[in-house]
């Protein structure tokens, strides 16, 4: 039922602009500051989940009295993230986390918005807990920014994908239908599009 | 003959033999006109429709043990819609007025369903 991550991983990286997306220049930056950007745990962690637990709509998703376990779930992507190799077996986890994400109800507007968070928070760290050199920081937040961008995609991409899977399932009607159904309702509101999105049939 | 070709023609047989129909169309099962004769309307809003109820109706047969989709209906205070599978690849959909002859369109709709699945299955 659910959509094939592994397809759904290949769609993205195949739609991504390679200068966009996180590379093995990247991975190998990041290798080289895993040491210090471990001791960034805690603070992101704790800050992470003080913002979700302090939103109605986000509380709502977050059942009480499992703070801990949510947090190990980010502190264990924290390390792998630091630990890396950033290998399809990583970035198939990643799109999995769209599926999960429809399950338990997060947003894609929450997990952007975290995204956002999450990036503001290690540039200041990065700069004021690490101290690091502004050149230094500064490629790291590239790095960050890519990586963002690419995990973004992929949660993002597979909630689609996964939403549509269920929802042809269990209605029987199929992707290629839901397309066409989409194509057929954008052509009504551009009459232009209509030759191009939904082909023009034969009449008798 | 062509595929399309041969296609109207059982559409047009089928309107000359209910007049009382405003509209009948062949399309794919997932959406895509491949023949139609309609007095009015737009072919690919009542194609992605019919694929639409053929899909739903065939999950709806799977999920209450119904065997295999036949056809389905939706009547409206004007006038009626009546879908028909025409096996594995297409959908037969057509439009009558409130208080057309609904078992003339049965007979005459179910025969020209089983004529598209023939045509098309032959490809």
């Amino acid at each position: 039922m659910a959509a094939h991550l592994a397809a759904v991983t290949e769609a993205v990286f195949s739609q991504l602009p390679p200068s966009v997306r996180f590379s093995s220049e990247d991975e190998a930056f990041l290798a080289g500051h895993a040491p210090e950007l471990a001791r960034l745990e805690d603070h992101l962690v704790q800050g992470f989940y003080d913002i979700l637990f302090a939103h109605a709509a986000t509380a709502r998703v977050l059942s009480s009295g499992e703070r801990a376990e949510r947090e190990m779930a980010l502190r264990r992507w924290w390390r792998r993230t630091l630990q890396g190799p950033f290998d399809t077996h990583y970035w198939e986890w990643q799109a999995a986390v769209g599926l999960i994400h429809v399950r338990v109800g997060v947003s894609n507007p929450m997990m952007i918005g975290m995204w956002g968070w999450t990036l503001n928070a290690l540039q200041e760290a990065l700069a004021g807990k690490l101290s690091l050199p502004p050149q230094e920081a500064g490629r790291l937040m590239e790095v960050f920014h890519r990586l963002a961008a690419t995990v973004q995609a992929l949660t993002a991409e597979s909630y689609l994908q996964n939403y549509l899977a269920v929802l042809a399932n269990s209605t029987g009607i199929t992707a290629e239908l839901i397309h066409r159904l989409v194509a057929v309702e954008l052509a009504a509101l551009d009459p232009s599009a209509h030759g191009q999105k939904a082909p023009t049939a034969s009449g008798v | 003959m062509a595929v399309a070709e041969e296609l109207n023609s059982v559409l047009g047989r089928l309107r000359a033999a209910v007049p009382e129909l405003s509209a009948a169309l062949v399309a794919t099962t997932d959406g895509l006109p491949i023949a139609h004769s309609l007095n009015a309307g737009d072919a690919n809003r009542l194609a992605a429709m019919a694929a639409t109820a053929l899909g739903l109706g065939r999950r709806i047969c799977e999920t209450y043990g119904g065997g295999e989709f036949r056809e389905t209906s939706v009547s409206g205070s004007e006038g009626q819609m009546y879908i028909y599978s025409a096996g594995s690849k297409a959908v037969l959909g057509v439009v009558a007025r409130l208080g057309a002859n609904v078992g003339l369109i049965h007979l005459e709709a179910r025969d020209a369903a089983s004529q598209v699945s023939q045509i098309l299955e032959r490809r």
